[in-house]
C-alpha cells in the first residue's frame, strides 16, 4: 500500500528508548496526513488512516491530572503551584465544591458543565439555578502554557465510604491521580481506605505531602521514610511540598516525569499496535516494510 | 525600675491546672468533713450509710480521656496542660502506641512513680476478637477498618516482640514493672513507636506494653484526676487505633483533638459518632495547631464557626465547648527559650494577640519577656481549655456523684435533726410535767400521807369506839339486870310486907276466913317498876346504839365501798317486850284448906305465919321475878346484840374501805416514787442539755450540707460554654 504511495516515506528517526512523545505524536500525525492524502482512496490506505486517526486522536490530546486527597489537604495549593499562580481559591475551611477542570484555552473563558453534559457560560450574573445540582463541574480555560497538553482536575475533599469520585461528565476519566495528605499528619487508615477503593495504578499516581512548612525541618525525612515504608508501593513517588527554605521544587519535576512516563508508554504501545496492524497488511511493498521500522523505531 | 513580680511561667498552667475541678474539689473535701462529722453523731442504725459514703467520696475521680486522630498532638496537648512539656515521648511519626494514664491523686506527701503493665497472653487475642457495641460501633463508622488486618498486624507485633525480647518474652507477658521516677527516656522505652530497628532505646517494649500508669505527686486544689493519653485514630496500624477506642468506653470526659488545618475531616466525625453511639456527651474540643495556620486573627474564627456549623450536624442541640489553641506554644511558654518565645510572634501572631484582647504594646513590643510568656500561654488556650474542663467535670460523673451524696446526706442531718427536735420536744414536756408533778405531787404526797395517818387512826378510833360500844351495852344490860334485881326485889319485899301486915292484921281479927292474897298490887307495881326500868335501858341502849350508828352512818359514805351498803343499822328487827303473863296469876292462899288447916289448927304463932306467907310468896314472886329479869335481860341482851352486830359490820365496811383507800394511796406513794424524786428532774434537765447542744450541732451539719447541696446544684446547672 505504502509502496503505491509515490514518492515513498520519509524517515522518521526516534531513539528507541528514549521516546519523545511530542515528537512521536507529530510524525504520526504526518504520516496520517500523507497516508489520507495519498492513499485515502484504497480501502486499505482508508483502514490505515482511520487506525492513525484513532491513535493519534488519545496521544494528542492533553493528559488529565486528578489531584484528590481528604478534605483541607491542600489540592487546590497543589493546583495552583503547577499552575504556576495563586487563581484557584484554597481556603483554611474546606472550599471546594465542584468539580473544577482547568484546561488551556486561548481565550479565558468559565463554563459550567450540567450534569446532562451540556455547557453554560458563567458570566457576572452568575449561572441560572436550574443547571446546578449533583454532577455539575467548572470548566475553566486559562491560557497558560504550563496547561499545554495538560488538564488539571481539582477534586473537593473525598469522603471515605462515599461512592468513588464522579469524575466531571462527560470526558474521560484521570491519566494521572496524586494523592494529597497533610504532611503533619500523613497518610492516616482514612486516606488508605479511600485511595485502595480508587484502584490506580501506581505508575501513575504521585503522593504529595503537603504544608511541610509545619514541620520541622529534622521531621521531614522522619516523615519521608515512613511514607515510603507505608506507601512506596502504592505510588510512583512521594514529594513533600512546600520546598525546604533554599530548596527546589520537587512538585513541578516529579509531575513532568510522570507524564513523560506516561506519554512515553502510550507511544510505544501506539507503535506497537500500528507494527501489528502493518503486519497484517504484509504483503509485497517495501514501502510498508520501510514504514513499520520507521514506526517500530518510533 | 520597680520589678512587679510576674508569675514565672512554669507556674501560670500549673496553677490554672492545679486548680482544674477545685470547686469539685471544695465540695468534696468539705463533704468528706461532714461524714466524719456526722459519724461522731450518728445513731448507730444510720452508721452504715455514712460508712458507704465515705469511701464513694474518697474516690472520687475524673477521667479525661484525650483523644483524636493520629498526630493531632494530644501528648504535647497534655504534657502542656500538666505543665511539663516533655513528659511524654511523641515524634513526627506515630509514636505513642500505648494508652498512658496520668493519675493526679492529691497525695501528701506527693509522690510520683510509673507502674508499666504487659500483655497477657490472651488480651492481644481479645483485642483482635473485639466485641460488643464497640466493634459494631467501629466496623459500621471507621472506614478502613478490617479485622483480618488488625489480627494480621497484632501478629506481626507480637513477632517483632518476641524477636526483640527473645526469651524474656514469654516470661514478660502478663507482668508489669515500676519506677519510682518519671522519665521521658523511660517512658518512651516503653509507650514509644520507636523505630523499627531491633534498637534497644526507644519502643523497645512497647509491643507488649499494654498501659503505662503515672503517679504524679504535684499538689493540687482540684479534683483528683486520671488524664488518659491515647495512642489516636485513624492509625494506619489498626492495633494502636483499636485500642484507643478500647480505652474511649471508660472515659468520664473527652477532650476531642482537632486541627486547625484539617479540623473535622471524616475521620473526626467518625470518631464523635462512635462516641455519640457509646453515649458520651461531655465533649470539650480542643483546636490545637493555631500555630500553623497563615493569619490566626482571620482563620481562627473562621474555622471554628465551621467546626460549630458540622458539629451542630452532628450533635444537636448540644453546645459542645471548642478553645482554640496550640500546645506548642504553650510547650515554649513553659520551656521555651527567651529567642524561640520572641520569635513565636510574627505579625500575623501579633495580630491575634490584638485581636484577642491582649496588650501587644505592654508586653510583646516592650520587649517584656516574663510578660511575653504569659500572653503566649494565654494564646496557646491551654488556660481556657483548663476552665472549660473545669466547668465540663461539673455536670459529669462527678458532679452527679457529690449530688447525689450531699442529697443523701443532707436529707440525713435533715431527719436527725428533726427527731432530735422531736426529742427535745418530748424530753421538755416530760421535764415540765415531772416538775409541775413535782409540786402538786409534793402537795399530793403530803395530803396523801395525813390522810393515810387520818384514816389510820380513823380506824383504830372506830376499833376503840367499837369495843367501848360493846362494852358499853353489855354495862346497860348488867345495870339493867342489877336495876331490876334490886328494884323488883324491893317491890317485892313491899308487897310482901304489906302481906304480911294485912296478914297480921286478919289474924288479929281472928276472922277464920280464907284470906286472899291479891297480887295484882304486886302485879302492877311489879309491871311499873319493870317497864320504867326496863324502858329507862333500854332507852339507854337505844341512845348509845343511835350515837353510835350515826357517826358510823357518817362516816360510811366516805369510806365504805358504795357498792355494798350492809344493813342499816336502825332497821333492826323488833324486839318484842318481855311479857308480864307470868304475873298475872292471882295467888290464893285458902286460908281453909286442909294443909293449910294442919298448919293453921296448929294455932302458928304470928311470926311463923308471916315467915310461912313471906316463904310462900317469895317463893312464889322470886321466880317470877327471876323471869321477869332473865327475859328482860336476854331481850336487853339479844338487843344490844344485834345492836352490836350491826355496828361491828358497820365498822368492818368503813374499815375495810379505809384499808382499800389506804393501799390505793400506798400504792399510790410507791407508784412514781420517781416522777416526783428531784433526780429526776435533774436526769431529765442534763439530757435536755445534752439534746440541745446535739440538736445544735445537727442544725449546724444540716446548714452545711445545704450550701454544699445547692453548690452541686449550682455545679450541675452551670453549662460550659466554650
Amino acid at each position: 500500500m505504502i509502496a503505491a504511495i509515490p514518492g515513498g516515506v520519509e524517515q522518521v528517526s526516534v531513539m528507541p528508548d528514549g521516546i519523545d512523545p511530542a515528537h512521536f505524536v507529530s510524525r504520526l500525525a504526518q504520516i496520517r496526513r500523507v497516508v489520507a492524502d495519498r492513499l485515502g482512496a484504497t480501502p486499505a490506505g482508508a483502514s490505515t488512516a482511520r487506525l492513525l486517526a484513532r491513535l493519534e486522536a488519545p496521544l494528542s490530546r492533553p493528559l488529565r491530572v486528578a489531584v484528590l486527597g481528604d478534605t483541607n489537604s491542600g489540592k487546590t495549593t497543589i493546583i495552583n503551584r503547577l499552575l504556576g499562580r495563586d487563581l484557584l481559591v484554597a481556603d483554611v475551611i474546606q472550599n471546594t465544591r465542584l468539580a473544577a477542570l482547568v484546561r488551556y484555552a486561548r481565550v479565558p473563558s468559565l463554563l459550567l458543565r450540567d450534569a446532562a453534559g451540556d455547557l453554560h457560560p458563567v458570566g457576572s450574573g452568575g449561572v441560572e439555578v436550574r443547571h446546578l445540582g449533583r454532577g455539575c463541574s467548572i470548566e475553566l480555560g486559562l491560557p497558560l502554557s504550563r496547561l499545554e497538553g495538560l488538564e488539571l482536575i481539582d477534586m473537593p475533599g473525598l469522603v471515605p465510604g462515599a461512592d468513588p469520585p464522579a469524575w466531571p461528565q462527560h470526558g474521560p476519566s484521570p491519566d494521572i491521580a496524586i494523592w494529597c495528605t497533610m504532611a503533619t499528619q500523613a497518610w492516616r487508615a482514612t486516606e488508605i481506605a479511600t485511595w485502595r477503593a480508587l484502584h490506580r495504578p501506581s505508575r501513575t499516581s504521585l503522593l504529595v505531602a503537603t504544608r511541610s512548612d509545619l514541620l520541622p525541618t529534622t521531621d521531614r525525612s522522619k516523615v519521608l521514610g515512613r511514607l515510603q515504608s507505608e506507601a512506596g508501593s502504592l505510588f510512583q513517588s512521594i514529594v513533600m511540598t512546600p520546598p525546604e527554605n533554599g530548596g527546589e521544587d520537587v512538585l513541578v519535576p516529579a509531575l513532568d516525569a510522570t507524564v513523560s512516563a506516561l506519554r512515553a508508554v502510550r507511544c510505544r504501545k501506539a507503535a506497537g499496535i500500528i507494527r501489528r496492524h502493518s503486519e497484517r497488511l504484509e504483503g509485497p511493498g517495501h514501502a510498508t516494510r520501510e514504514l513499520v521500522p520507521a514506526a517500530n523505531k518510533a | 525600675m520597680i520589678e512587679t513580680p510576674q508569675p514565672s511561667p512554669a507556674r501560670i498552667e500549673a496553677v490554672a491546672f492545679a486548680d482544674m475541678g477545685a470547686p469539685l474539689e471544695e465540695t468534696r473535701q468539705a463533704l468528706i468533713a461532714c461524714c466524719r462529722d456526722i459519724l461522731a453523731e450518728v445513731e448507730p442504725r444510720d452508721r452504715d450509710i455514712v460508712n458507704r459514703a465515705l469511701p464513694v467520696l474518697q474516690n472520687l475521680t475524673c477521667k479525661i480521656a484525650v483523644i483524636g486522630q493520629v498526630k493531632a498532638g494530644k501528648s504535647s496537648f497534655i504534657s502542656s496542660l500538666v505543665g511539663r512539656p516533655d513528659l511524654l515521648p511523641s515524634d513526627a511519626n506515630p509514636w505513642t502506641t500505648v494508652v498512658t494514664n496520668l493519675h493526679f491523686e492529691n497525695r501528701d506527701p506527693p509522690a510520683e512513680s510509673v507502674l508499666f503493665t504487659f500483655f497477657s497472653g490472651d488480651e492481644w487475642r481479645r483485642i483482635a476478637e473485639g466485641g460488643g457495641p464497640l466493634r459494631e460501633l467501629t466496623e459500621r463508622l471507621v472506614p478502613g477498618f478490617d479485622a483480618g488486618v488488625l489480627t494480621a498486624q497484632l501478629e506481626a507485633m507480637r513477632r517483632r516482640a518476641e524477636q526483640r525480647l527473645g526469651r524474656n518474652f514469654k516470661t514478660m507477658l502478663g507482668q508489669s514493672h515500676s519506677f519510682s521516677k518519671v522519665d521521658r527516656e523511660v517512658l518512651a522505652r516503653y509507650v514509644s513507636a520507636g523505630s523499627d530497628s531491633l534498637d534497644v532505646s526507644s519502643g523497645w517494649l512497647s509491643d507488649i506494653t499494654k498501659s503505662a500508669d503515672l503517679y504524679i505527686g504535684s499538689p493540687r486544689k482540684g479534683l483528683p484526676i486520671t488524664i488518659v493519653d491515647t495512642p489516636g485514630t485513624n492509625d494506619p496500624l489498626l492495633v494502636r487505633d483499636e485500642i484507643t477506642r478500647l480505652n474511649v468506653s471508660s472515659g468520664d470526659l473527652f477532650v476531642v483533638m482537632l486541627t486547625a488545618q484539617q479540623p473535622l475531616s471524616s475521620a473526626d466525625i467518625a470518631l464523635l459518632r462512635l462516641l455519640r453511639g457509646l453515649h458520651k456527651d461531655r465533649l470539650v474540643v480542643f483546636l490545637n495547631r493555631v500555630d500553623g495556620l497563615a493569619d490566626p486573627a482571620d482563620n481562627v474564627d473562621r474555622v471554628i464557626a465551621h467546626i460549630e456549623e458540622r458539629l451542630q450536624g452532628e450533635f444537636p442541640g448540644a453546645r459542645l465547648p471548642i478553645v482554640a489553641g496550640s500546645a506548642r506554644w504553650a510547650s515554649l511558654a513553659i520551656a521555651g527559650s527567651d529567642t524561640e518565645v520572641a520569635a513565636v510572634f510574627a505579625p500575623s501572631i501579633r495580630d491575634y494577640a490584638r485581636k484577642l484582647g491582649l496588650d501587644v504594646t505592654a508586653t510583646i513590643d516592650a520587649g517584656d519577656l516574663p510578660a511575653t510568656r504569659v500572653v503566649l500561654m494565654t494564646l496557646s488556650g491551654i488556660p481556657d481549655v483548663v476552665a472549660a474542663i473545669g466547668r465540663t467535670m461539673q455536670h459529669g460523673s462527678a458532679g452527679y456523684a457529690l449530688h447525689q451524696q450531699a442529697q443523701m446526706l443532707f436529707h440525713l442531718a435533715q431527719s436527725s435533726e428533726r427527731a432530735q427536735l422531736g426529742q427535745i420536744r418530748a424530753l421538755r414536756r416530760a421535764l415540765d410535767e415531772t416538775r409541775s408533778n413535782a409540786e402538786t405531787r409534793k402537795g399530793q404526797l403530803q395530803a396523801w400521807r395525813q390522810e393515810l395517818e387520818q384514816l389510820d387512826a380513823a380506824s383504830r378510833q372506830l376499833q376503840e369506839n367499837l369495843t367501848f360500844y360493846e362494852q358499853s351495852l353489855a354495862a346497860i344490860v348488867a345495870r339493867c339486870g342489877n336495876d331490876l334485881r334490886l328494884l323488883l326485889g324491893e317491890c317485892l319485899g313491899r308487897f310482901v310486907d304489906q302481906q304480911l301486915e294485912d296478914l297480921h292484921l286478919r289474924f288479929q281479927q281472928r276472922r277464920k276466913q280464907t284470906w286472899r292474897s291479891d297480887p295484882s298490887a304486886l302485879r302492877k307495881d311489879l309491871q311499873q317498876e319493870f317497864l320504867r326500868v326496863y324502858g329507862y335501858w333500854e332507852g339507854m341502849l337505844q341512845q348509845v346504839d343511835s350515837q353510835i350508828m350515826t357517826e358510823l352512818k357518817r362516816l360510811m359514805p366516805r369510806f365504805a365501798a358504795p357498792a355494798e351498803s350492809s344493813s342499816d343499822p336502825s332497821d333492826g328487827p323488833l324486839l318484842p317486850a318481855p311479857g308480864f303473863d307470868g304475873l298475872g296469876r292471882t295467888q290464893v292462899f285458902d286460908l281453909s284448906t286442909p294443909w293449910w288447916r294442919s298448919w293453921w289448927s296448929a294455932q302458928p304463932t304470928a311470926a311463923e305465919l308471916a315467915s310461912k306467907l313471906e316463904r310462900l310468896l317469895r317463893g312464889e314472886f322470886d321466880p317470877l321475878i327471876l323471869d321477869l329479869i332473865a327475859a328482860a335481860t336476854a331481850t336487853l341482851e339479844e338487843r344490844s346484840r344485834q345492836a352490836a352486830r350491826q355496828a361491828r359490820l358497820c365498822t368492818l365496811d368503813i374499815v375495810d374501805g379505809i384499808r382499800r383507800r389506804s393501799a390505793e394511796l400506798m400504792g399510790g406513794l410507791q407508784a412514781d416514787p420517781g416522777a416526783a424524786s428531784p433526780e429526776t428532774v435533774r436526769r431529765l434537765a442534763a439530757e435536755l442539755q445534752i439534746a440541745e447542744k446535739t440538736v445544735l450541732r445537727w442544725g449546724d451539719l444540716r446548714t452545711r450540707l445545704s450550701t454544699l447541696l445547692a453548690q452541686c446544684h449550682i455545679m450541675l446547672d452551670e453549662k460550659g460554654t466554650g
